[in-house]
């Protein structure tokens, strides 16, 4: 009998994390159970737009050379399949996703999933064309993300976990400080072309060997990309735009 | 002599647009060609529009300036998305959209969207701006920044007017 709750499975990772990890976390209680364990500037949690955390850590992986981890369900995956697909042909190696597979909706009422029917997400994601799949039970994920974390990716773990979970809070952190907070620990991707990201409001490594400009110790940036805006734009002039209001 | 794609990329990225998403459009075919040949850019095809908020936004937490180019019908897939995700965390996402179901439209089935997709967009407080001529596109190039300025998704529609104007 499967007794290995999505908390043991959270609580197992993130000793795992290194400094500079990034974290997308699904809404609801994975979120709740995650900043119960352990809170960092470095996770992001999704607090809305059930389906998209795979989606976000894809982005960010493409922008950074950090490893990103997404920390998702199988309600979630199943709202969003087409996410597989794209990771398996655009996702690059520092990508991990895993999918904590307990088949029900546990935020809303335990509902059952189709996982719980016939439906198995790691053939799922092998048949997307992902080539590093891991289908494993809960008190396999130790071995298993510590081995896919040293790998080059994109990597897919469909971990199966039972139902339920403690009784916690929602985060008490507004979406804007997740946002400004995580994303000053965030470092540009090397070799990156385009705009100069000098200008992106010292949001660079936040090694705490002092960020130009941006911030005091203890601080975040506020709407890192104020300082993006050159000198000529302050008159928020925009002429020959109508709005259609 | 640069046609009506070239130069609207052209203006994308002079204003510091960096990381490109899209689904396509009959209107957007060039558009998607030049993404594709650009090495100066991120791009990658998504499977659905809602997705598209979704890596755009993740993109945007990693220093980039996204944009998704994609056709009108997708913002009716992408509609929790921009509001749970997009506008609560104030995302800059510029969304270039071909607009469908107007007069020109050969499509019925494209009516409805087309014509529901400016309310909608008003309803959840996305900006929208169109553009009708080829010569908008420094214009609509300017709406890379002002998402910025903006700190939430802006759409900029782009009629069968402008895509003829070659």
């Amino acid at each position: 009998m499967n007794t290995t709750q999505r908390y043991d499975i959270l609580k197992a990772l993130v000793p795992i994390f290194d400094d500079d990890t990034l974290v997308i976390c699904n809404l609801g209680f994975p979120a709740q159970e995650l900043f119960s364990i352990q809170d960092s500037e470095r996770f992001f949690y999704m607090l809305g737009s059930m389906g998209l955390a795979s989606s976000i850590g894809l982005g960010l992986s493409l922008g950074t050379q950090q490893k990103v981890v997404v920390l998702d369900g199988d309600g979630s995956v199943l709202m969003n399949l087409g996410t597989l697909t794209t990771i398996a042909n655009h996702a690059p190696a520092n990508f991990i996703l895993v999918i904590i597979d307990n088949s029900s909706y546990g935020s809303t009422g335990d509902q059952p999933t189709h996982t719980a029917g016939v439906t198995d997400l790691a053939e799922v994601s092998r048949g997307a064309g992902i080539s590093s799949v891991f289908h494993i039970k809960g008190e396999e994920i130790q071995d298993t993300f510590q081995r896919c974390y040293h790998l080059s990716g994109p990597h897919v773990i469909v971990v199966q976990a039972a139902v339920g979970g403690p009784k916690l809070s929602p985060i008490p952190l507004s979406s804007l400080s997740i946002r400004d907070r995580f994303m000053s620990r965030v470092s540009l991707a090397c070799g990156q072309k385009g705009e100069s990201h000098a200008t992106r409001g010292g949001a660079g490594d936040w090694s705490g060997d002092g960020v130009a400009g941006a911030r005091d110790s203890g601080h975040y940036a506020i709407r890192p990309d104020l300082t993006a805006i050159d000198a000529k734009q302050e008159s928020h002039e925009t002429p020959g735009i109508k709005s259609d209001r | 002599m640069e046609t009506t794609s070239q130069s609207l990329m052209q203006a994308l990225k002079k204003h510091g647009a960096n990381f490109f998403v899209s689904v396509p459009c009959k209107l957007l075919a060039e558009l998607i060609v030049l993404l594709q040949r650009d090495s100066d850019i991120t791009y990658l095809p998504v499977a659905r529009e809602e997705e598209g908020v979704g890596v755009c936004t993740g993109a945007y937490l990693s220093g980039r300036r996204p944009v998704m180019v994609m056709q009108n019908t997708g913002i009716g897939n992408s509609v929790a998305a921009l509001c749970s995700l997009a506008l609560y965390y104030q995302i800059p996402l510029l969304m270039i959209i071909s607009h469908r179901g107007m007069p020109g439209e050969k499509i019925g089935a494209q009516v409805p969207m087309g014509n529901a997709v400016k309310p909608i967009l008003d309803l959840i407080g996305v900006p929208t701006f169109t553009f009708s001529h080829r010569s908008d596109t420094q214009t609509v190039g300017q709406l890379v920044e002002y998402a910025q300025i903006a700190q939430r998704p802006v759409a900029a529609f782009l009629d069968f007017h402008f895509w003829q104007g070659r």
